[in-house]
Parts: structure tokens; C-alpha cells; sequence
């Protein structure tokens, strides 16, 4: 059965486009343009995936309501903020209201469907969580790459897709420096300097959360980021 | 000029106020002297109109009528006390004192005669004395011979007079030698002159320095209306006399001559002027109101006086001594130019243009300035009767009491009035002086609205003023917010550009992509890998105008943590050896571990950006150098390059966005934004930045001073 994948989107040459390469990827697409008419096709029937704007139409940020309306419906499903908005107070706001993940409309549309088909293997393995899972296994820091999940000295690490990738990364080869440019190959992600910069403050972060004494993360000015070795 | 010294300046036209308060004082005064004037005028016509009795003023009605030449006229001062007749005028210049001499006189330029005569009367109807003092010039005096038959042979006075019953005598005063001298009477019997001695007629010849001062007195008894007296220079060569007499030119006459003159003894021309002391008893009374009060005849010659009883209190004396400066100040501003005649005390004869005047006929008053430099007023009223004009009386008062009164006012109204102008001028001088201290402060503040860099100040403050110097702050205040409004506009405008270019850009970019999985041919494929590098250009372009943006996002949500400011510019350092393989980056850095509070990020990219700008400037194979110093308060970071110098007009330009000094050759994107990152990170810092060249021209060098504070 095809995966249905719900894009809310209120440019309809972006909305085509979506659903052209969706659909060759073989999912089954829905396309609103906006926020009414999305919550009532949802509440009729749950997609699989929603990839949301945040700006619909004359709602400004009709994208954040969608998904806080969408949240309370389907606290599982995986939501994609896909925004013109770059702004890290909007990214942060949009991870905030539950979502997956936050991507700029920029991103090539093969980055996008390799997000979609991580995010749909992350919720296909929570479902059969029993199964035996490739790990991997730094210190205190088990990253599942099937159920794409962290956990910190046995406590999980609420990470977004970026993040986990980033975090994957930088642990594979713990020691190593990782420079931007290979950090955002990992993430299948094209950001500038500044937003790698932000995404690895937010990693350490919610580190720090569980473990005030994370220090893990180094940051090597000039080149990148290194993985201290346990 | 300044504001409070034009206000100081325009308030110097106050000072027409005191001018104006002279000009009433002024006013005041003359209306003062006016009345003063009519006052006096009134009460002298009321005494003129009680004296029309002829009798008093003149011996006969023919003298009113056919005047003898005034100085014929021999006028007879009232003497205090009887004279010692001793020749010497020592107790004449005592009663000198008291009245002022006027002398008869007569000569030519060799012999010359002066007459004052004098009377010392104890009652007014008692018997009295007449006193003449001559004082004689003559550098040949000649004595009588002794045993000298003869009449007339030697100098010798002659006095003609009428007597009181009507017959006329000549006596004749000469002498043998110096000393007391007889008068002799010259009658004539049978054809010759014959000499009789008196004895009620004494004198004293009394020689002097230029000749001899004769002295003599005689009853008043015998002294009639006429008189005339003449000194006779005896010309012994051609026995011939030369006489002079008053009131006539010298007359040289042979003896017959004179032996002639004197058997026919015409009456003497002159007449004797007396005092009338009951004319002085009649204006009595009046003089109590008045300084002076004078009555002449026709001639002016004086015939009655009388003075105010002098009770001079001397608190008014200094009152008036004290009005002096006030007086003269008055004078100084006011300039009273008016030229008074300088009042003469005459105790004879009173001949003056005034009374000249009223003796035409005609009242008038005049004002005088004393020897004493009072200011007096004379006022004339002619005495007529049926004859005509018959005399005058002149009162004479002086305007103290005007005087004072102006005096007071003027005084009062020159203190008040400089007090006014004074507390004005300071109150203006105050006023002005806030206000332009409040302009001043306006216009420091305008001038503070765009700092050193070319940044608007954050806040204006807004005056409460209800003037027009608050509403200009306050226009100000509007400029300033619209102004910062478009600043604000203008620097968000790129990256709301970028955010409003993203969705066209993401459907071209998402339609390249769809297109890229259909099957396309070569060339077509050519032109979709053409569009794809068209976009990529364009989205660098767009994340370029919204790197601004983020760092300010960034630089607003940023949490500071303490690092090594060291160990950042020192990893970014070598790294960009690595990123720039064709520049020399040469290091030189502090072995202070520089500490500072802040966004580590922040530093490097604004390193990053400095270095980038640095290395688009540096030639191939120049050198670029970052250096990090400690100073006192601050770290001192500075990134210098080899190459092309700023030019000078961009200079204050530079930090802000969108402003760019490239050439257009550069391979790369640049929309000036770099610069004006670095300038948000360092006024995040609180730092400061600035470009210019290097001392020696060889290149640019940026300077980052970062405060330690934060520390």
C-alpha cells in the first residue's frame, strides 16, 4: 500500500512540483493550500506524513496552528516544516510545536524524499522496536541508526533528523575533526556556516539537559567539530 | 554675534527709559521756572504799581524827562561807620567788602582820576558826612608855592556843588605839601578870584606810587542834588590847567579860561545818586518772599535794596551740597546747554540788557547763573507813571526751591528707573543665555544623532517645552524616529528580499529537480545544468542578504559563555592557511590567553569576514597579518593586508551594508554585507572598529579594540 503524504503548501508550482517527485517515488500525495481545508481532510483521515508551511495563504503562521492541531491529533505522526523562513526563532518555534524536522525551501527535492524515507524508517522501526537494530555505541552514547534515535548514558536524546545525522557524524569517527562542509554531507543538508553553528549548540543543549557535565562536542575554531573520545 | 550678547545689545535701548524720565524732569523744570517766573512777575507788578510817586525816584520831574548823561551822574554808596580821613583807602576797602565799587572816572592816558564817594549818615533826617576818596594818576604833581598870591597854581581838585537852598560853590583842594589840606572856597570879587578857607571841609593829601589819593569829607548839610568833581593838572611851563572831570573829556584851559568857568559857576550836570531809604522802606515788607529786591531809576542807578533775612539752615546747605553730583549728572545726560549770564553784582548801577529792556517799558524775566553757580532768576517790571517810565524794580530770586524739587525727582527717577534697567538687563541676559544654552544643547544633540561611524543613536530625548524650541526638539525627535525607521527599513529590506526571492526560487529549483528525473536530451541537459548553476548563484546571493539578518538573530539570542579569545583568532589563523594557500598569513599573537565574555561564533565569523575582505584585496603571494594584543583595558585586534589603499571618500561608509569598494572583476558574490557584519559583532562586543591605511601606504589595516568588561 502507498504511503499517503499530506503537503499543506500555498504556492501551487511548489505544490505541483512536490507531488510530481512524491509521486514518482511511489507515495500517495494530498495537497492543500490551506490551513481549513487541511484539518478537514485530517480529521476525516490521517496521512503518514505532513510536510507543512508556515506561512499559508493570508495566515501568517497558519503552518505552527496546523501542526499544533495536527500534533494533538496524531502525537506520532512525523511533520516536515518546509519554509521560505530561515529564521532560527521560526525553527526553533516549529521543532518546539513537535516537529520533525524544519527544512528551508531550498533543499534539493533529493535531499527532501531521503528525509521522508529516514523519517518513515525512524516511525516503521518504533513500531517494531523488538527487532535487533544496527547501533552504534560510543561511551555513553548509543545512536540506533534504524529507529534513528540517541541515547545518553541510557536516557533517549529527543533529537531532530538533522541533528541525529550531525551527531552520527561526528561520532562514527570519534576524534576526528569534522569540517562544515562534511557535517552538512552527512545531514544531507545544504546550510550555511551559522546554521550548523546553531544546530550543534541546540545538540548540546539537550545534552546538557540530561548531562550538565557534556562536554563531549568540541568545537575546533577554524575547522569544525570533534567528537571527544570516551 | 552670540544670542545673549544681541539680547544684551537690543536691551541697551532701555536705557531710553532714564532718558525719557529726563526729558519729563526736564519738562517739569521749565514749567517749574515758568510759574516761578509768573508768580514773581504778579507780586513785582503790585509793588511796581504802589511806587509811581516821581518824588521818590528823582530829584526833580526834569530829570525824568532830560536825563543827564549817566556817567556825569556821581552815585554815593551808604557807608556803615564814618571814615578816618587819612588819605589811605584802608577802611574804604573794609566797606569794600560789602559792596562792590564802582568808581567814577575820568583822564587820558598820562593823568587819570578816580572818584568814590561815600555817605555816613547815623538817622535818616540827622546830620551826616559825605566821604570822596580820589584816587589821582599824575606822574608830575605839582605843589603850591609858598606865599603864592595867585588862585590857581598848582594840581588841585575842584568840587562844584549845589547847595541844598539852591546857590552853587566851587571849593578848591591844594597844597603845599603832603598831609592834612584845607579846602578853599573860590568866590570872585571885583573881577578876581578870591580864596576863602573852610573849615568844615578837611582832607588829607596822601602821596602815592603813580601820584596821590586824596581823601575829604564835608557836611551833608551842605551837599545839595548837583555835584561835580574834576582834578586840575597845573601846567607851571604855559601856566595853563588841564581838568579832568568826570563824565567829561580833558579840557585844557588857560587861567582866564578857567577864572571865567569859575566866576560864572554853572550848575554841575551830574547829579549826586543817593539810596532812598524811604523807596527801601516801602518794598521792605516784599523782600521776605525774595532773595533780592532791587528798584532803580531810570538810568539804572540803584536806589533801594533790600535782602532776604538770611536764615540759612544748614541741613538745606548740604541737601543742596549733596544734590551736586545728581546736578551735574542731570547736566551730563541731559546736556542743559543753556548759557546763562553770569549775574553781576553791581551795587551802583544796574544796566544790563534786561534792564535796559524794562526800562523800555517791557516786563520780562531772565535767568542768571551766579558767581556761585546758582541758578537764579531775575524778574524786571517797569515803575510808570503819568510821565511814563520812571524806573524799574528788578526782584532777583534764586530757584533752589525748583531745584530741589527737580533735584529729588530726578534723583529718585534716575535710581529707579537704573535699578529697572538693570534688573531688566540681567533678567534679559539670564533669559537669553537659557535659552541659547537650550539651542546649544538642541544642536549638540542633532549633531549626536549620527555617531562617528555614520550610526543613528538609539534615543533621542524628547523636550516637554511648550515653546518653539521644544517643538523644534521635538521635530527633531520625529525626524530622528523616521529616520530610523528607514534605517531600520533599509536594513532589514535585503533580508525580507531574501525571504519574498526564497519560494520563486524554490520552484524553480523543485521544477529543475523534477525535470532532472525525466528522460531529456543532451542538449537540453546542457541548458537545465546551465539553470541549475544560475540558481545556485542566485541562492548564494539570497543567503548573503540574510546572513546579516541571522547574525543579528544570532547576536540577540546569543548566550555568552567565557573563552580564550586567544585560542579562537589563533585556530582561525591557521586555518586560514589552508583556505587562502596564495596569501601569507602571518600570525602574531599574545601569549595572554585573553579572555572575554561573549559568542565565540561571533569572533570567528567576524574574523572570517575581515580575512575574506583582507584576502580579496591581497595580491598573489602578499602577506596578511592578524595580530592580537593586550592593552589596558581592552584587547586590540587588528587584520592588515598589502594592497590597494581605501579610498578616502568611502571611508566613513565602509561598515555599512550594501555599501561595497570592489571592483566588479571579483569572482565571487559581494553585496557589502561583510563589513557590516563585522560591525554588528563588534557593537555587540561594545568594541570598536575602524579601517584605514597603513602608515607606510603599503596596505589597509582594520583595528577591533574589544573592552575586557564583559570579563
Amino acid at each position: 500500500m502507498k504511503r499517503r503524504i499530506a503537503v499543506v503548501e500555498d504556492e501551487a508550482a511548489i505544490r505541483e512540483n512536490y507531488r510530481a517527485v512524491l509521486t514518482r517515488y511511489g507515495y500517495d500525495v494530498s495537497l492543500y493550500s490551506n490551513r481549513p481545508t487541511a484539518m478537514k481532510a485530517f480529521r476525516e483521515q490521517l496521512p503518514e506524513l505532513a510536510i507543512i508551511d508556515v506561512g499559508l495563504e493570508d495566515e501568517v503562521e497558519g503552518g505552527f496552528e496546523l501542526c499544533r492541531e495536527l500534533r494533538s491529533m496524531a502525537p506520532q505522526l512525523p511533520i516536515i516544516f518546509l519554509t521560505a523562513r530561515d529564521s532560527e526563532f521560526d525553527a526553533i518555534s516549529g521543532l518546539r510545536l513537535g516537529a520533525d524536522d524544519y527544512l528551508t525551501k531550498d533543499i534539493s527535492l533529493e535531499h527532501m524524499v531521503a528525509r521522508i524515507v529516514a523519517l518513515f524508517r525512524r516511525v516503521d522501526s518504533l513500531k517494531q522496536s523488538q527487532e535487533e537494530s544496527q547501533q552504534v555505541v560510543e561511551g555513553p552514547l548509543i545512536l540506533d541508526l534504524d529507529r534513528m534515535t540517541a541515547v545518553w548514558k541510557d536516557a533517549p536524546v529527543p533529537l531532530t533528523l538533522t541533528e541525529f545525522w550531525l551527531v552520527h557524524a561526528l561520532a562514527k569517527h570519534p576524534g576526528h575533526v569534522k569540517n562544515r562542509q562534511q557535517l552538512m554531507d552527512a545531514a544531507n543538508v545544504v546550510l550555511d556556516d551559522s546554521t550548523i553553528t546553531s544546530h550543534i549548540k541546540r545538540i548540546r543543549k539537550k545534552f546538557l539537559k540530561l548531562d550538565p557535565a557534556f562536554t563531549a562536542i568540541e568545537t575546533i575554531y577554524g575547522f569544525g567539530y570533534r567528537w571527544q573520545p570516551h | 554675534m552670540r544670542l545673549p550678547l544681541q539680547l544684551l545689545f537690543i536691551s541697551l535701548f532701555m536705557l531710553a527709559l532714564p532718558w525719557a524720565g529726563c526729558q519729563y524732569v526736564k519738562e517739569l523744570e521749565s514749567a517749574l521756572r515758568k510759574g516761578q517766573e509768573n508768580t514773581l512777575l504778579a507780586s513785582v507788578q503790585v509793588l511796581a504799581q504802589s511806587l509811581d510817586d516821581v518824588e521818590q525816584f528823582y530829584p526833580t520831574t526834569a530829570f525824568v524827562n532830560q536825563p543827564p548823561q549817566a556817567d556825569r551822574q556821581l552815585y554815593a554808596y551808604q557807608l556803615a561807620r564814618p571814615m578816618i580821613v587819612d588819605g589811605y583807602a584802608d577802611d574804604w576797602v573794609t566797606e569794600q567788602q560789602q559792596v562792590k565799587w564802582w568808581p567814577v572816572r575820568a583822564g587820558s592816558e598820562h593823568t587819570q582820576l578816580a572818584v568814590s564817594i561815600g555817605i555816613y549818615q547815623q538817622q535818616q533826617f540827622s546830620s551826616g558826612s559825605l566821604y570822596l576818596y580820589l584816587n589821582i594818576k599824575d606822574g608830575q604833581l605839582h605843589y603850591r608855592p609858598y606865599r603864592e598870591k595867585r588862585a590857581i597854581a598848582s594840581d588841585a581838585v575842584l568840587i562844584e556843588l549845589q547847595h541844598p537852598w539852591g546857590t552853587r560853590s566851587a571849593y578848591l583842594l591844594d597844597t603845599s605839601a603832603p598831609g592834612l589840606l584845607r579846602a578853599a572856597e573860590i568866590t570872585h570879587q571885583f573881577g578876581q578870584l578870591e580864596r576863602i578857607e573852610r573849615d568844615d571841609i578837611s582832607g588829607y593829601w596822601q602821596e602815592s606810587a603813580q601820584g596821590v589819593a586824596i581823601e575829604l569829607q564835608m557836611p551833608l548839610s551842605i551837599v545839595g542834588q548837583r555835584i561835580a568833581v574834576s582834578y586840575l593838572d597845573y601846567q607851571p611851563a604855559t601856566d595853563q590847567v588841564v581838568m579832568y572831570k568826570t563824565g567829561y573829556p580833558p579840557q585844557l584851559l588857560t587861567m582866564p579860561e578857567l577864572h571865567q568857568h569859575l566866576q560864572l559857576l554853572p550848575p554841575p550836570e551830574g547829579y549826586l545818586i543817593r539810596s532812598k531809604p524811604r523807596l527801601a522802606e516801602q518794598i521792605e515788607p516784599y523782600a521776605n518772599n525774595v532773595d533780592e529786591l532791587l528798584v532803580v531809576d531810570k538810568q539804572g542807578w540803584l536806589l533801594a535794596r533790600t535782602y532776604r533775612h538770611q536764615d540759612t539752615d544748614s541741613d538745606d546747605f548740604e541737601e543742596s551740597y549733596s544734590y551736586g553730583f545728581w546736578r551735574w549728572l542731570y547736566r551730563l545726560l541731559l546736556g542743559d546747554k543753556r548759557q546763562l549770564a553770569t549775574f553781576s553784582e553791581v551795587e551802583s548801577r544796574l544796566y544790563n540788557e534786561q534792564v535796559q529792556a524794562v526800562l523800555q517799558g517791557k516786563a520780562n524775566a531772565q535767568w542768571y547763573r551766579s558767581s556761585s553757580d546758582q541758578t537764579k532768576v531775575a524778574v524786571a517790571y517797569p515803575v510808570k507813571n503819568e510821565l511814563g517810565v520812571i524806573g524799574a524794580i528788578v526782584l532777583i530770586n534764586s530757584s533752589d526751591e525748583i531745584l530741589s524739587l527737580t533735584n529729588s525727582a530726578w534723583r529718585e527717577l534716575l535710581q529707579i528707573t537704573l535699578l529697572v534697567v538693570t534688573i531688566c538687563v540681567f533678567a534679559l541676559f539670564g533669559y537669553a543665555s537659557w535659552l541659547s544654552f537650550r539651542i546649544k544643547r538642541l544642536s549638540q544633540l542633532a549633531e549626536r544623532v549620527l555617531t562617528k561611524e555614520g550610526q543613528l543613536i538609539h534615543y533621542f530625548p524628547v523636550s516637554h517645552a511648550q515653546d518653539e524650541v521644544g517643538d523644534l526638539n521635538r521635530s527633531f525627535a520625529v525626524l530622528h524616529s523616521r529616520l530610523m525607521d528607514y534605517t531600520h527599513y533599509l536594513q532589514g529590506l535585503s533580508s525580507k528580499l531574501a525571504h519574498e526571492l526564497r519560494t520563486p526560487l524554490a520552484v524553480i529549483k523543485s521544477s529543475l529537480d523534477n525535470m532532472a528525473l525525466e528522460p531529456l536530451s543532451d542538449t537540453v541537459k546542457v541548458y537545465q545544468s546551465r539553470a541549475r548553476e544560475g540558481v545556485n548563484r542566485l541562492r548564494y546571493l539570497i543567503e548573503a542578504m540574510s546572513e546579516a539578518n541571522r547574525v543579528e538573530q544570532s547576536i540577540a539570542s546569543a548566550e555568552p559563555e567565557l573563552f580564550s579569545l586567544k585560542s579562537v583568532v589563533e585556530g582561525m589563523g591557521l586555518a586560514y592557511q589552508s583556505v587562502y594557500p596564495n596569501k601569507k598569513i602571518k600570525l602574531d599573537i599574545t601569549e595572554n590567553s585573553c579572555q572575554l565574555s561573549g559568542e565565540p561564533e561571533l569572533i570567528s565569523q567576524m574574523l572570517d569576514k575581515l580575512v575574506s575582505n583582507a584576502a580579496d584585496f591581497t595580491p598573489n603571494d602578499k602577506q596578511i597579518t592578524i595580530e592580537l594584543a593586550v592593552l589596558e583595558n581592552d584587547y586590540l585586534l587588528t587584520v592588515s593586508n598589502e594592497g590597494p589603499l581605501l579610498p578616502e571618500t568611502m571611508r566613513h561608509q565602509l561598515f555599512d551594508s550594501l555599501v561595497s569598494v570592489r571592483k566588479e572583476s571579483s569572482d565571487k558574490q559581494h553585496l557589502g554585507f561583510g563589513l557590516y557584519i563585522v560591525k554588528l559583532i563588534v557593537d555587540f562586543y561594545e568594541g570598536e572598529v575602524s579601517a584605514s591605511n597603513l602608515d607606510d601606504l603599503s596596505g589597509v589595516i582594520f583595528t577591533i579594540i574589544l573592552p575586557k568588561k564583559h570579563l
